[in-house]
């Protein structure tokens, strides 16, 4: 089945909600449901048309708002058809397919810790990657992190700083020295090998 | 020819400190801890080529029975307690190589959300050894490196230290 047969056999089955076929300038075609329908057409898609194997499903931030795409296959019939819906920023609200699919489980937990999608009627609606505590949803756009997370620092050392303190420090010691058959072992422990061993390993 | 049994007037000049450390050194356990792509150097470390038998290094699957702590790959956040809680249960003295890129600052991954900037930041750390991953040599020359550190230790000082650690 192509994805126009697809969509005119669903708006068969569901002729009052408006169902559009898009298309982007690259890429496979999708069927754009609003987030209250989409359960809805899901399980027709699942039961009636056998899109029995959820592929993917993922949470995207399009910063105006948020959005949910599924990759539906069919394994027999050999054809696929992505469906997306959106969500507004504020109260991200789409309807669970867990029931439906039972990958769709991790996943939604996936969509939910990442990007901050809440899926009504989740059985188990946990964060799945970050820990339990965790503040914010780490893959939205103007997502800020935290200072830090359980007394660790979440700061980067500042990596041209660090390098030249150690540059000015191996200077100094080949001054003193003039010969450099040890690698020079700073004071915190850091291990720097000596000019040229690295291109050998 | 006399027999002599040990003990009957026989002298072993020695200093205590190195006598402590000379058997410390010579038998490091480290504890089994591999995050990431490490692990497989650290595997490789311990298998026949580079052997780390030789130097009395048995790899240990209790933090009760380790006495170094490899921190081979990267940590993310959700594992940092659980690094810090095996550092905690590891008896002292105890000792920590940061092995790798991202043990060391977060490497590779260091822009993530949520990978540890640097394992220093949890516990601290004897050695840093440097490398994406570093090869199993590299390794070998960071632990002989912490086993020069070991024998050059003064027992008297490290005492003072813990019984500070411990009053804390």
């Amino acid at each position: 089945m192509t994805a126009p047969e697809i969509l005119s056999a669903i708006q068969t089955k569901f002729p009052e909600i408006k169902l559009e076929l898009q298309q982007g300038p690259a890429g496979d075609p999708w069927i754009l449901v609003t987030s209250g329908d989409v359960a809805n057409v899901i399980r027709i898609l699942k039961n009636e048309l056998g899109l029995n194997y959820l592929a993917c499903l993922s949470g995207i931030d399009y910063q105006d708002s948020l959005g949910v795409v599924y990759q539906l296959r069919s394994l027999s019939g050999k054809f696929e058809i992505m469906v997306k819906t959106l969500a507004p920023l504020e109260n991200p609200c789409v309807p669970t397919i867990s029931d439906l699919y039972a990958s769709a489980n991790w996943f939604e937990r996936e969509a939910y810790d990442l990007i901050g999608i809440q899926f009504q009627g989740h059985p188990d609606l946990r964060r799945i990657m970050m820990p339990e505590d965790w503040v914010g949803h780490p893959l939205r756009k103007d997502y800020q992190p935290p200072a830090e997370y359980h007394g660790i620092s979440t700061s980067r050392p500042n990596t041209h700083q660090l390098l030249d303190q150690l540059r000015t420090a191996q200077n100094r010691s080949d001054e003193k020295s003039k010969v450099d058959t040890v690698p020079h072992v700073t004071q915190s422990g850091t291990v720097i090998p000596k000019s040229g061993e690295g291109q050998n390993l | 020819m006399t027999e002599y049994e040990w003990g009957e007037g026989m002298v072993l000049p020695t200093k205590v400190d190195w006598l402590l450390n000379w058997p410390r050194k010579n038998s490091l356990w480290y504890l089994l801890f591999a995050t990431a792509c490490c692990g497989i150097e650290l595997m490789q470390a311990g298998g026949p080529r580079t052997d780390l038998d030789r130097f009395g290094m048995v790899f240990r699957a209790s933090p009760r029975q380790a006495d170094i702590l490899l921190i081979a790959g990267a940590v993310t956040y959700k594992m940092a307690d659980a690094v810090r809680r095996l550092y905690d249960q590891m008896p002292e003295p105890k000792y920590v190589l940061a092995m790798g890129a991202c043990a060391n600052c977060g490497g590779l991954f260091q822009k993530g959300y949520s990978v540890v900037k640097g394992i220093d930041k949890v516990i601290p750390v004897d050695m840093y050894l440097p490398g994406c991953a570093p090869r199993p040599e590299a390794l070998n020359e960071a632990l002989m490196n912490i086993q020069k550190k070991i024998e050059n230790e003064r027992w008297a000082l490290r005492m003072k230290i813990d019984s500070e650690k411990l009053a804390r």
